[in-house]
């Protein structure tokens, strides 16, 4: 734990004394061409997502780095189509189509992961494409059944949301709205925090307590 | 069957319906998780215990039971009454607490009552620590939870059979996790205030009173004596003399805390919490600690609600 905190301060302390925008344009020959470069804020006590690539319900593989050094942000929806909650959020009342319709740009990509083991609930290709089909899911659901990936993350539920900027930072880690899980939500954390980064700013609530069934690791 | 079914559940859950205008119906009503509800389904169920051992989501058993009851016979105009709402899970099954888990979905519970008539905030008793294989920790109930509130019945009720309504959601996991509601009301006669013979709040005849007294006795109580709590900038620790061991359930709407699946839970008189600062919560630390002691089997369980010092206040 201790070596992974050294490592993830090193690569901040890194990025920080480069600028983290994101990926460098390559000079096309302007060599007089002064650009001005901006740091994100830091949130306190940031981390940076791992690399990952893991192979959708298509079949299609999808790296986490080929995206956030093409300068798009990214967000992650950890996803069990058994799950009651993370069910709930896709139909009838398509809640997560709705945040990924309101944020959706070139500059952004969504992806939904399923960290199930072989076995548990939810886990299956047939059971997820069947699930992308009923509920019109639009974006790819990658499949870890390892659940090397949502450990690395510290994905506990379904469903459980980050949103990480081209600089690899996780600007948010948390449940997808303010409801706690019960009641009405009068904020969706995720389309607040893409805003924000989007702005320039560090999101309100960068951390929030997720609610769900656990990811079936 | 279906219907003697029924009227054996509302026999055996005496001292509500009892009056000779209503019929069959009235009193408790519960519902099971799985399926459409219907209470004859749940009592056959449990009439055979097979059914419970080998628990497929996909059978018709009732994970969950859910009932409202009370010990009153009637209601009172102008007095209160104690309401249990009792949850029955079946054996691995369990549901969560309003906590600070890492995972679930707390009980949701709203009341329909008539004009006049208000129920106070539920009481709940103490959740367990449960830490799941993958290390994540939620505050949850096994075997059966029983919710108590305070019904207050206003002068001027009308003399007739007055109805009290809730709407109960829920997930109950194991290895799996499946939703359920249950959609429960109370019927009884209303009698005028002053009345003579009205039993008190929560004694009765019959089994209800007994389980009102279970739920009553299973409340948390005030702060123990001689704690002391000492705040830092990161830290919280509490300690309460001659204790020979403490565990910490955080509500969800009080402090972050930080690596509670060690720091909740201590062999010793002293427990070291830590302030979780990029988790929102709130300013206050709230929740239920629970006290063991020498001697005793079960722990003592007690209320905290602890403002942060002002600055006035800190030493250093």
């Amino acid at each position: 734990m201790r070596q992974t905190l050294t490592a993830v301060l090193g690569i901040t302390a890194l990025l920080l004394a480069t600028g983290c925008q994101g990926a460098p344009q390559p000079s096309d020959g302007a060599a007089d061409e002064i650009v001005e470069v901006v740091a994100l804020p830091m949130p306190e006590g940031a981390t940076l997502a791992a690399d990952f690539t893991l192979t959708d319900t298509t079949g299609e593989e999808h790296q986490l780095f080929d995206y956030l050094d093409a300068n798009k942000t990214v967000v992650l929806e950890w996803f069990n189509p058994e799950c009651p909650v993370s069910r709930r959020y896709h139909s009838p009342e398509r809640v997560m189509a709705a945040a990924y319709s309101e944020v959706l740009d070139d500059d952004l990509v969504w992806l939904a992961i399923n960290s199930g083991a072989p076995g548990n609930q939810g886990h299956g290709l047939e059971l997820n494409r069947q699930a992308i089909n009923d509920w019109e899911i639009a974006y790819p659901v990658l499949i870890d059944e390892s659940g090397d990936v949502g450990r690395a993350f510290g994905a506990k539920t379904t469903p459980h949301m980050f949103v990480i900027r081209p600089d690899r930072v996780i600007a948010y880690d948390g449940a997808i709205d303010d409801s706690g899980g019960r009641g009405e939500a009068s904020e969706n954390l995720v389309v607040s925090a893409v805003a924000a980064c989007r702005r320039g700013e560090l999101p309100e609530n960068g951390r929030t307590r997720a609610f769900g069934c656990s990811v079936k690791y | 069957m279906r219907c003697l079914v029924v009227c054996l559940i509302a026999l055996s859950l005496a001292c509500q319906g009892k009056s000779s205008a209503s019929d069959a119906s009235a009193g408790v009503h519960s519902a099971d998780s799985s399926g459409p509800a219907v209470a004859g389904r749940a009592v056959e169920a449990l009439d055979d215990p097979v059914g419970l051992d080998s628990i497929d989501p996909g059978e018709d058993t009732p994970l969950v039971r859910a009932e409202l009851l009370t010990a009153a016979q009637s209601f009172t105009a102008g007095t209160e009454t104690l309401l249990a709402l009792r949850l029955t899970m079946a054996p691995g099954w369990h549901v969560y607490w309003r906590g600070a888990n890492d995972t679930g979905l707390p009980l949701n519970v709203s009341w329909e009552l008539p004009r006049g008539v208000d129920v106070g905030p539920l009481s709940w008793p103490a959740p367990e620590r449960h830490v799941s294989d993958a290390g994540l920790l939620d505050h949850v109930y096994f075997g059966e939870l029983i919710l108590l509130a305070a019904l207050s019945l206003p002068a001027d009720l009308p003399p007739e059979p007055l109805t009290v309504a809730v709407q109960v959601d829920w997930l109950v996991c194991a290895e799996t996790c499946l939703p359920g509601d249950a959609s429960l009301e109370l019927t009884l006669p209303v009698r005028l205030p002053g009345a003579p013979g009205e039993p008190p709040l929560h004694d009765g005849p019959g089994d209800n009173a007994q389980v009102l007294h279970r739920a009553l006795a299973a409340l948390p109580g005030a702060e123990p004596a001689g704690l002391s709590v000492d705040w830092s900038a990161d830290q919280i620790v509490l300690t309460v003399p001659g204790a020979s061991g403490l565990a910490f359930f955080p509500r969800d709407d009080g402090l972050a805390l930080a690596e509670m699946v060690s720091r909740g839970e201590s062999p010793t008189d002293t427990l070291q919490l830590l302030r979780d600062r990029g988790l929102a919560g709130g300013d206050r630390l709230v929740g239920i600690l629970a006290v063991h002691r020498d001697g005793t089997a079960q722990p003592s369980h007690h209320r905290l609600d602890l403002a942060p010092p002002t600055r006035e206040d800190q030493r250093r």
